[in-house]
């Protein structure tokens, strides 16, 4: 591990994946501790929605980060997801208010936002939007992911490829159209 | 079974074009313990582990960036992480000292 670090004097981001139980969040903790004793400001992040750090780290670092060791350059956080969930209900909410209105359809609306919320990929996308949105504040000089097992992970890692790809389609399917 | 869905983990996260690193080994008991007089039980673990590791050698060869012991306790609390920290990057934190 001390090899890979040192042939990578840029790397800032780690993610810890894996089965779940084989001790990805021991391993995040262990290596952001390292990080942080290097000197270096590190934020050790779980991007589970099952989180354990705060029984791990025997501290509550629930939608907060707080430090975690004396060093004060140790971190950690587990996003919470429930404000930006929220938000995006509103806003589907308001979106289909208004095709509701447009349509002259009387049904409520929160049927129709409970099925669009209500599967897992939301929230996962939720978990998406608030990681990339910790890299980009940049507050840090290091950051170690712990993630959910596999499955998720990969659907959460792979969100930007899938978003990538849903913007490309429709980038073409305008230019089709502008034709 | 943990290496075969690890290969397969690996193989999800190539199609989606996630780079992986490496990986690191958790758990290992001290093969050590094998020269003592020990219960049979963990003397078959131990036995089970030593094959286990050549297969994980064989399958992950030099993608394999650290080993670490199974602890003496559960991992929780800063001083029991920082033993991990020192047995994932040892030859580091080992230097300066």
């Amino acid at each position: 591990m001390e090899k890979f670090h040192e042939g990578s004097p840029r790397l800032k981001y780690i993610f810890f994946g894996g089965k779940g139980g084989v001790g990805k969040t021991v391993m995040a903790a262990a290596a952001a501790l390292w990080s942080a004793k290097q000197g270096k400001k590190t934020l050790l992040a779980s991007t589970n929605p099952v989180h354990s750090l705060s029984n791990l780290l025997e501290k509550d670092v629930f939608g907060k980060a707080a430090v975690v060791c004396d060093e004060d350059k140790c971190y950690a956080f587990e996003i919470d997801t429930r404000d930006t969930i929220e938000r995006s209900k509103q806003e589907i909410r308001e979106k289909i208010n208004w095709f509701l209105n447009f349509a002259d359809i009387t049904t409520k609306a929160e049927d129709f936002i409970e099925s669009a919320t209500m599967n897992p990929a939301f929230e996962e996308s939720a978990m998406f939007e608030n990681m990339v949105d910790l890299m980009f504040k940049d507050e840090y000089d290091f950051y170690v992911f712990d993630t959910a097992p596999t499955a998720n992970a990969r659907r959460l890692l792979g969100m930007s490829k899938v978003y990538s790809l849903w913007v490309e389609k429709m980038l073409k399917s305008r230019r089709k159209r502008n034709r | 079974m943990i290496i075969k869905d690890t290969l397969k983990a690996a193989e999800l996260f190539a199609k989606f074009d996630v780079p992986l690193s490496g990986y690191i080994i958790n758990r290992v008991l001290p093969l050590g313990l094998k020269d003592q007089n020990i219960p049979e039980y963990l003397r078959n673990r131990l036995i089970m582990e030593e094959h286990y590791l050549k297969v994980i050698d064989t399958t992950f060869g030099k993608q394999i960036l650290a080993a670490v012991p199974e602890m003496e306790r559960d991992v929780t609390g800063l001083p029991m992480i920082e033993k991990m920290a020192r047995a994932m990057f040892w030859r580091v934190l080992s230097s300066k000292q």
